[in-house]
């Protein structure tokens, strides 16, 4: 098999990559051993929410601080990708979201603050255009939970909010009565919602509880792909507006994203293999010339491309291995700095945790490099997402937003065999 | 509160709350006090292994024999408390086979069953083990929950008339004419002081019982010893695994729950508070026990502890392996002169029925009282047990905890900590390590119990942070990548480190 372009990793940076570079004509295939942590992110993409992460505050304008974090933080990965390439990442995304059906809003000068799961606000940038409904609207705001449903508590939401917002909000649980004799994740309760007999259930008990006219938070479980007639249908029904917060994993708002990326990509004729880590990696001259994968009958299997990018998720994502005093990168095996501590602070500390900021050293054009010898090691990788060094996207609010624009710049840099004429 | 009772018993761990028991089934009026939750010391922080008395039969004949019958007693009496998992006790190609005859000769003479089987039996049932076993013994080894112990113990002094306070700290003891005749109290969460006066007062504090004594003016030499411990995230053999040689590091597993407990080290400290795991201290037990499960250090490991041995030498003898594990009764009468003090110090979990039994002979003596002891006779209970809850009530899947075990670990507390009704449920103690229950278990009791937001925001967040704590000496391979999801959801999802000061500007 041979590419153009092989991306290994099906997360955010992952597809990303993808769409840059089958936009500019190449042959694109994306390799991954697993779902990719998309699939249990919240769907939102923030680009930086607070800055420095220790500040309590949310930044206001992401797009303006980001000057100052590049001349600040030289070795984080907005620094390596650059403000025009991070803008022209986020504006292109706001496109294709709406080709492939889940269109996305927002604005890279003003973070929307979001209701969390624990009624506490995130400031995020794009955010699906279904949960365009601000927190401050004039309205009753109720939230809703499901019995069903063992992750979501609407009086825990509620009062938290009332905290923030200084203003009443009201809890009210359902009971769809489905009587499954399990309890029911996100994921569960999305599917058994787009069937119309369950969905009018809810609507009905919706009634019932005299919420018309309100803005109803309500956790993400409003269909899995059938979402938009699900969320139409209730709204319609009770004159209301629903907004729909992310749970704990399974999440389906990000199941939707990564479900439509990945139709979005196919479509565009990127191919995927799915469920296979890489073998190995044969190397020539400072060039990755093929990576192998073992398939179902053990056989060894050689793709070869031009250029790749490696967007393996990080920690979470498996693409660096943490052993007790080494970290492997787990395709390349391109050297980490260990860091002299893993964990340094409270686990809510908002310094982040040393353990998070370890990763791949890139140049900025995103090429693994030696922190040593300062030397390019495979001049045709170029490393995205949370296997880069150098960020803690957990405190600052940047997981997505570092996935979808160093995916970007990598792509483009893959496309064009590692030069970008600007 | 009554400021008045016989005897105040200090200290919440197994041997401070049997000493409740069988005061109260001797018809004695009594109060214990413990500064923490109960058998969050020693009796919480050990392998869990409810000792056939195999372990000591070579060196310390005597505790393996007081080891073996207190073994079927718990059996008999605590079955809520205990897994009769049996245990092995192997040795490999490297062990001396010379120690297997005196081991044998040892179990016989102690009373303890043996049964051999071959090698390659084991294997078929034992999978994980290593393939160069030479010789191994069934022996009738258990797991015992030293949290439920403790509680059911309390339990059961209390529905006779005892009381028991936990998070009440003894800061002071009231003596008159070199007698002691009462105990200065601290509750850890009002701050508020209080005198509770007595004719007796039994010291079972473990680790921490020369800290007590020492606040009546009396020097006992009582020497912590650290055990590190780790626990993986599944169940490595299903039985307790022993390894056949003289005791050292590293040579004990012991499933509980869904989880397996690994460990120890023997390391004499100074401070009994000293429950941190170091990194060097993990990877030389993990260097250890591969020799018995080879494939070790590819399992995930979901927590290291350590845990704070009280061992008594009364002549400033034998410290950690070598010293004795035998218990002893210290009459300050006897040392110093002083009255209405007895102090029991040293022993083990699995004697700790015995060791009760022998301070309050001595002390009902003392009052006057000549009732026996009935420990043994009387079955004991655990406060929140299994119960069969109806598919959809389980908030923690990992352990198998109901909305019900959670309303029942709290029944009656004023406060509570997640922490708490963990020791209680084992909410949290599973392969997640609290990641999803400790979520759901704070948004259902802010509604249950009608929590302020702010209470219920801090009882999740101190759980997060108790369970992070225990997480931090074992941060890689699958325990790494967990601890990425649970900043992922807690910070990144549910943004919950800010909530607190955020005014946010909307």
């Amino acid at each position: 098999m041979n590419y153009d372009v092989v991306v290994i990793g099906a997360g955010l940076a992952g597809f990303s990559a993808a769409l840059a570079a089958v936009k500019e004509g190449k042959q694109v295939l994306v390799i991954a051993k697993g779902m990719g942590n998309l699939y249990s992110s919240s769907g939102y993409i923030d680009l930086l929410g607070y800055y420095p992460t220790t500040s309590k505050k949310p930044v206001v304008n992401p797009q303006k601080i980001l000057d100052s974090l590049i001349v600040e933080n030289p070795n984080h990965p907005y620094a390596k990708v650059g403000k025009d390439i991070i803008i022209k990442a986020f504006n292109d995304f706001l496109l294709v979201s709406e080709e492939m059906g889940l269109p996305y809003t927002g604005s890279l000068n003003a973070n929307m603050m979001m209701p969390t799961a624990a009624g506490a606000l995130v400031p995020t940038t794009l955010y699906p255009k279904s949960t365009d409904k601000k927190i401050t609207v004039d309205r009753e705001i109720v939230v809703v939970g499901i019995k069903e449903l063992v992750d979501f508590y609407p009086a825990y939401v509620a009062q938290n909010l009332e905290l923030q917002l200084g203003r009443k909000v009201k809890p009210l649980w359902i009971d769809l009565q489905l009587n499954i004799s399990r309890e029911l994740n996100s994921y569960d309760l999305a599917l058994a919602l787009e069937k119309p007999q369950v969905r009018n259930g809810l609507i009905d008990q919706l009634i019932n509880l005299n919420v018309r006219d309100s803005l109803i938070l309500i956790p993400a479980v409003l269909g899995v792909t059938r979402w938009q007639e699900v969320i139409s249908n209730i709204e319609q029904s009770l004159n209301c507006e629903l907004l729909e917060i992310p749970t704990l994993p399974p999440s389906v708002m990000g199941y939707r994203l990564a479900e439509s990326f990945k139709l979005y990509l196919k479509n565009k004729g990127v191919e995927f293999i799915i469920g296979y880590p890489v073998a190995y990696a044969k190397f020539l001259d400072g060039y990755c010339e093929e990576i192998s994968i073992y398939t179902a009958n053990d056989r060894l299997k050689k793709i070869k491309a031009q250029n790749f990018c490696l967007a393996t998720g990080g920690i979470l994502g498996e693409g660096l291995q943490v052993l007790p005093r080494e970290i492997k990168e787990d395709v390349f095996g391109l050297p980490i700095q260990v860091p002299r501590e893993y964990s340094l602070h409270d686990f809510f500390s908002l310094e982040g945790q040393p353990l998070s900021y370890a990763g791949v050293n890139v140049n900025d054009r995103l090429q693994p490099f030696d922190p040593q010898t300062k030397e390019t090691l495979l001049k045709n990788v170029f490393v995205a997402g949370a296997t880069l060094a150098g960020y803690d996207p957990f405190v600052e609010k940047s997981g997505n937003g570092v996935a979808l624009t160093s995916g970007y710049k990598a792509g483009l840099l893959a496309a064009k065999g590692g030069i970008l004429n600007e | 509160m009554n400021n008045k009772v016989q005897v105040v018993v200090i200290g919440g761990g197994a041997t401070g709350t049997g000493i409740l028991r069988d005061l109260a089934l001797r018809g004695i009026d009594c109060l214990l006090v413990e500064q923490n939750d109960l058998a969050t010391g020693t009796s919480g922080r050990f392998h869990g292994l409810l000792h056939s008395g195999a372990r000591y039969v070579v060196k310390d004949l005597h505790s393996a024999e007081e080891c073996i019958q207190e073994n079927k007693i718990l059996k008999q009496i605590a079955p809520d408390c205990i897994e009769d998992t049996g245990g092995m006790f192997i040795a490999t190609k490297n062990d001396d086979p010379g120690y297997i005859d005196k081991w044998l000769a040892g179990c016989a003479q102690a009373g303890i069953e043996t049964k051999e089987i071959s090698p390659t039996e084991l294997l078929k049932e034992e999978p994980a083990l290593t393939p160069d076993v030479v010789k191994a013994y069934f022996v009738p080894d258990a797991a015992v929950d030293g949290f439920t112990l403790a509680a059911a113990n309390v339990l059961s002094a209390q529905k006779l008339g005892a009381m028991a306070r936990n998070y009440t700290k003894v800061i002071g003891f009231k003596l008159e004419k070199n007698k002691v005749c009462g105990v200065y109290l601290k509750d850890k969460y009002t701050g508020k002081e209080e005198l509770v006066e007595c004719q007796y007062v039994i010291n079972a504090g473990g680790a921490w019982a020369g800290q007590i004594a020492g606040l009546a003016g009396q020097n006992i030499n009582v020497n912590p010893d650290k055990g590190v411990l780790v626990i993986f995230n599944h169940r490595i053999t299903n039985r307790v695994l022993n390894h056949l040689r003289p005791p050292g590091d590293g040579d004990i597993f012991v499933p509980h729950g869904s989880v397996t407990v690994f460990g120890t080290t023997s390391k004499v400290t100074n401070n009994p508070d000293d429950t941190e795991a170091t990194l060097e201290e993990v990877l030389e037990l993990l260097a250890e026990g591969s020799n018995l499960i080879p494939d070790l250090k590819n399992m995930r490991l979901i927590r290291a502890f350590a845990g704070v041995r009280p061992l008594y030498q009364p002549d400033g003898g034998q410290l950690g392996r070598e010293a004795t594990r035998d218990f002893t009764l210290i009459d300050h009468s006897q040392l110093t002169g002083l009255e209405g003090l007895v102090s029991v110090v040293g022993g083990k979990l699995t004697t700790y029925r015995l060791m009760a039994k022998a301070a309050v002979d001595f002390v009902a003596e003392k009052l006057g009282v000549d009732k026996p002891c009935i420990t043994h006779q009387e079955m004991i209970y655990a406060p929140v047990p299994k119960n069969g809850a109806k598919p959809g009530e389980y908030l923690c899947q990992c352990e198998m905890v109901s909305k019900k075990m959670l309303d029942q670990s709290i029944e009656g507390k004023g406060h509570f900590s997640l922490s708490d009704v963990r020791r209680l449920t084992r909410l949290g103690m599973g392969p997640c390590q609290g990641t999803f229950c400790t979520f759901r278990a704070t948004g259902y009791y802010h509604q249950s119990r009608n929590l302020k937001v702010t209470e219920a925001n801090k009882l999740l967040k101190d759980h997060i942070e108790e369970r992070w704590k225990g997480s931090k000496p074992v941060l890689w391979g699958q325990q790494a990548q967990e601890t990425q999801l649970t900043r992922g959801i807690y910070l990144g999802l549910l943004n919950l480190e800010r909530l607190e000061s955020d005014n946010n500007e909307l």
